[in-house]
């Protein structure tokens, strides 16, 4: 599944280079001071100590950083996991720990750190998208520490399309190089969807091992006329939804349906 | 008393006014000069404006003193001076200077006074930038203007704060400037900027929900500077409730009569235009893509047109209100727009009377007005009123053009027939946030069949709320009976006499000779063993069944469709009604092909979030309490009715038993789940809204066509608390609905 893991370095540069590359790819510079773990090179030939530490520069970010705005999750940074826009509820291993992490990552987003519950096989963690007619693409981040087992995860989306109630498996996308910030290594993963689901569909991401999984950048997007490399695709194939997708599901409708109410206080003035 | 509306008094906040404070507003909309640090390229240091008050974070020091940093730990316990050393990181990693600070783990919050700084800041207009480094967990910052009768009092009032947000300037190693925006350093030319708190964003629960905390991530903070950008822009003087856009400008808002910055209450909008475009940009696509009530999709225009008119402000109250107004106008109960900031709107207290809709029968003219059903306080104001009085004026208008004058429809964003009655009870809370004036008209009668009052024999009780509430508070006083607030459930009388009869998961029955009343005020989970007294009343009051029935749900907060399918369920044979399709938003033609999609997919799992509530089955009843109270003649009183609520009454109307609907209007038409919509910065809180529709399907094979979202089910009768019955005691609905009840 992630035959594509490699390391990438983060080059020592130019400060005019770095100027202009940090714009476009936030964070992948050696940072001066304070910052965690040394910069893991491809070639392991360079010595990040003997050479001085990049010039700092200003940079920018937008507000959802280098994700669209008309992302299609209905949380794109994690700022709510409520049990509904992202639910941490495994219904065989219970509350997943997953916290949601402010540090560099591939598209400047905010991350969540999946854990799996204490003597449990796996953490699991649900997030709510809407689908939409015609091509589309789904996509996230997934991160593991350097040197950890980069496998034992899946992703996927499920929810219901016109072929009917299925998932597609989400895929490492070697479109995108991985990425290393901070001691993680980024991986890419997509799906191309020849119909987007009908209604809301759900990112489902299963951590398999103790080390903790890394997940930011979640989009859902239409694909546009233009997107050829999009339209060039192959379609993810759709297959039935697994026991935990559908038991997740269940329990997932079960907590909305607790929410016939509770209506915002009048607003006095 | 002069119930023709003066045209010589102007009406700022009505269409003329509003424009008015548009185009002062839209006048003030350019982007205030940019106040920031230098950032120096050749060496990739910070260097701070050497105008500006700064604290450069380079040694512990710098925080205690004047500033009185206060220092917490997750628990809010107070950190020891050695903890407080550990902070401080004395190396040259930060932006500038010669160190920085280093918070998480078991260090959550610094908190700085700055009234201190008053002699410098105050009259003048200021804005607050700060960095920090994110290392795993980030800060909120935010501001505070406090107001306490003494220093080190306790007794203190949160006259306004909000949060800071980012600029969009950063560094490629991670750090990221935040700004408070623009804001007057004095709330009301009294009260100093009080308080700036860096707190983790880890622990603060709401929105984190079921996140867990780790104690190893931490952030790093540097290079806080505050920039004097001028003079304060709103003037300090009195204003009242309709004249504040004149008075107080593009900017201002009126507390307690006295002109103040909006800023302090609701936030100022974001500073970056291409952030505030995002923000805006997200807003409008969020509904749009994301609402699942069809005449929100149907309405989506109004929202576009106000998102459109908050671009193009700088003033936070026509920033914030044009988000406000734009997401309640979509006709979804359940919608609210984001919310940046609070204060004394957040606060309001009603001084413990109870106003709502009623019949004032008793006035010259009769008229719907609202009415004091209650007074279950003694303080100033609530000493000047009793049951029965009427509010004829607030501030020289009728209280229809007070309204419309002030936009608070804005407010409302359910069916807007129910917006009279629902507001009614914040009607003082208003008045006393804005200082305004309002007039109650008294008619002294005892005895049964009282005839109504002459203009003459008519008591008018003037009460002032600028002198009686905003003077002394802005002086210094704060007296305790401000936070003198009763909660008000809708009702004028109660069969249950119980101290927690207004609480929500309350539900109790009481019986008058063969009528039957049980009274609740929402529909709370019956998960676990926290509602079992609910459960527990509903079933004593149902099983058996009483002879006749009224079903007293005047406060009607909703809650949970189980709920809902066990209280309807026993009410409801199996016959009576099919089910409910919880449908959402599709973006494709919703024809027989997609309702045969829907149809098949299995029941067990997503359909695309589309499900279909099944009476009955919903909370798993048993057959033998199904319906067991179906042909029970009953009455439904409503008054404020939302969600569940709104559920529990339509239903009703598809009974077997004579059912008949008793209500002053109408109920909000909230029919979905809500969720909360997810904050895009530091929002205290992100909005929220349906994402489903609902279609009543009573038979099995009806059409499925008409979606229910946005229109209240309306009573069989109009009934409102007679001014007259409230005076003798008695309950006009409650005797209406009884007299129905025996005829059969």
């Amino acid at each position: 599944m992630h035959s594509n893991w490699k390391h990438r370095s983060c080059s020592i540069l130019s400060p005019i280079s770095a100027l202009v590359i940090a714009v476009v790819m936030i964070g992948c510079h050696q940072p001066p001071g304070q910052l965690a773990d040394a910069a893991v090179t491809v070639d392991g030939g360079s010595d990040a100590a003997t050479e001085p530490p990049p010039l700092r520069s200003l940079t920018r970010r937008e507000l959802f950083a280098q994700t669209p705005v008309e992302n299609r999750f209905f949380d794109p940074t994690f700022s709510q996991i409520d049990g509904i826009a992202w639910s941490p509820f495994s219904p065989t291993y219970g509350l997943c720990p997953v916290t949601r992490l402010h540090q560099r990552t591939p598209l400047g987003q905010p991350a969540l750190r999946l854990e799996r519950p204490v003597g449990q096989a796996t953490g699991q963690v649900v997030g709510m998208a809407k689908g939409a007619a015609g091509p589309m693409e789904v996509s996230v981040w997934l991160g593991r520490f350097v040197g950890t087992n980069v496998v034992a995860l899946r992703v996927s989306l499920y929810g219901l399309f016109v072929v009917g109630d299925s998932a597609v498996n989400l895929e490492a996308d070697p479109s995108r190089e991985p990425v290393v910030l901070d001691g993680v290594t980024w991986v890419y993963h997509s799906a191309f969807l020849a119909d987007g689901p009908v209604s809301w569909a759900y990112l489902y991401v299963i951590n398999q091992d103790a080390a903790p999984l890394f997940i930011s950048a979640p989009v859902l997007m239409r694909v546009s006329a233009e997107n050829r490399r999009l339209r060039s695709r192959l379609p993810a194939d759709h297959r039935p939804l697994l026991p935990g997708e559908q038991a997740t599901w269940r329990d997932w409708q079960r907590r909305l349906q607790d929410r016939f109410g509770g209506a915002p206080r009048p607003f006095v003035w | 008393m002069d119930k023709n509306w003066n045209p010589s008094r102007t009406a700022p906040m009505g269409l003329a006014a509003f424009v008015f404070a548009l185009v002062l507003a839209l006048a003030l909309g350019a982007s205030p000069v940019a106040r920031a640090a230098a950032f120096d390229e050749q060496t990739g240091r910070l260097t701070l404006d050497a105008t500006s008050w700064s604290l450069p974070f380079d040694a512990i020091s710098e925080l205690t003193g004047d500033l009185g940093a206060w220092f917490g730990d997750s628990g809010d316990g107070e950190l020891t001076s050695a903890q407080v050393a550990d902070l401080y990181v004395a190396d040259a990693s930060g932006l500038e200077g010669l160190g920085h600070v280093r918070l998480g783990g078991d260090v959550r919050t610094i908190r700085f006074n700055l009234d201190s700084l008053a002699s410098r800041f105050g009259g003048r207009r200021v804005e607050i930038r700060f960095w920090q480094r994110p290392e795993g967990t980030r800060l909120n910052a935010s501001v505070e203007w406090v107001a306490v009768a003494d220093p080190g009092d306790t007794d203190s009032v949160v006259v306004g704060s909000f949060r800071f947000q980012p600029t969009g300037r950063t560094t490629n190693d991670g750090w990221e400037e935040w700004t408070s925006g623009e804001v007057d350093f004095l709330a009301a030319g009294v009260v100093p900027l009080s308080h700036l708190e860096l707190q983790d964003v880890q622990p603060q629960g709401y929105h984190s929900g079921y996140a867990t905390h780790r104690g190893d991530l931490r952030v790093s903070v540097d290079a806080l500077e505050i920039f004097d950008v001028g003079p304060a822009l709103v003037p300090d003087t009195a204003c009242t409730s309709l004249d504040m856009a004149e008075v107080c400008g593009g900017h201002g808002y009126c507390a307690m009569g006295r002109c103040m910055d909006s800023a302090i209450v609701f936030g100022p909008p974001p500073v970056d235009a291409a952030i505030k475009d995002q923000y805006l940009d997200r807003q409008r696509f969020q509904f749009q893509s994301f609402a699942g009530a069809r005449v929100s999709q149907s309405l989506m225009n109004v929202l576009a047109g106000a998102i459109e008119v908050a671009r193009n402000t700088a003033s936070p109250i026509l920033f914030w209100g044009s988000l406000r107004k734009g997401v309640n106008s979509l006709r979804d109960g359940h919608a609210s727009a984001p919310m940046f900031g609070w204060g004394l709107t957040s606060q309001a207290t009603n001084f413990g009377v109870c106003v709502h809709q009623g019949e004032a029968d008793l006035l010259p003219t009769p008229e719907v007005a609202p009415m004091v059903f209650s007074v279950e306080a003694s303080n100033p104001v609530a000493d000047l009123l009793q049951i029965g009085d009427v509010l004829v004026e607030v501030d020289g208008l009728t209280v229809a053009e007070w309204k419309e004058a002030l936009d608070l429809r804005a407010g409302h964003a359910a069916d807007p027939d129910a917006f009279d009655v629902t507001y009614a009870p914040s009607l003082l809370a208003v008045a006393g946030l804005l200082g305004a004036t309002m007039t109650f008209a008294r008619c002294e009668r005892t005895g049964p069949n009282p005839a109504p009052c002459t203009s003459g024999e008519l008591e008018l009780i003037d009460i002032d709320l600028a002198t009686l509430v905003g003077e002394p508070f802005w002086a210094g006083t704060l007296p305790a009976w401000r936070n003198d607030s009763q909660k008000c459930d809708y009702r004028f009388g109660r069969a249950v006499d119980d101290p927690d009869v207004k609480g929500y998961s309350f539900a109790g029955f009481a019986d008058e000779g063969p009528i039957r009343t049980l009274i609740f005020n929402g529909l709370p989970d019956l998960y676990g063993t926290t509602n079992d007294a609910w459960l527990t009343a509903v079933t004593d009051a149902l099983d058996p069944p009483p002879q006749y029935l009224i079903l007293d749900q005047r406060l009607g907060n909703g809650g949970s469709v189980s709920t809902t399918d066990f209280l309807m369920g026993l009410l409801l044979a199996e016959g009576d009604f099919d089910r409910a399709e919880i449908v959402p938003m599709f973006e494709r033609s919703l024809d027989d092909a997609l309702w045969s999609t829907l149809d098949g997919c299995n029941a067990q799992s997503n359909c695309g979030s589309y499900w279909a509530w099944v009476l009955h089955e919903m909370s798993g009843m048993e057959p033998g309490l199904r319906g067991v109270s179906a042909n029970v003649r009953m009455a439904v009183l409503n008054g404020r009715d939302v969600s569940g609520n709104d559920f529990t009454t339509k239903l009703a109307q598809y009974r077997t038993g004579a059912t008949r609907i008793f209500a002053p209007g109408v109920t909000h038409g909230a029919f979905g789940p809500i969720v909360s919509l997810p904050r895009h910065f530091s929002e205290v809180f992100g909005g929220s809204m349906q994402l489903w529709d609902s279609i009543f399907v009573v038979q099995p094979g009806d059409p499925r066509q008409v979606f229910a979202t946005g229109r209240g089910v309306p009573p069989d009768e109009t009934v409102l608390q007679r001014q007259s019955d409230a005076l003798l005691g008695i309950d006009t609905t409650i005797e209406a609905a009884k007299a129905w009840l025996l005829q059969e």
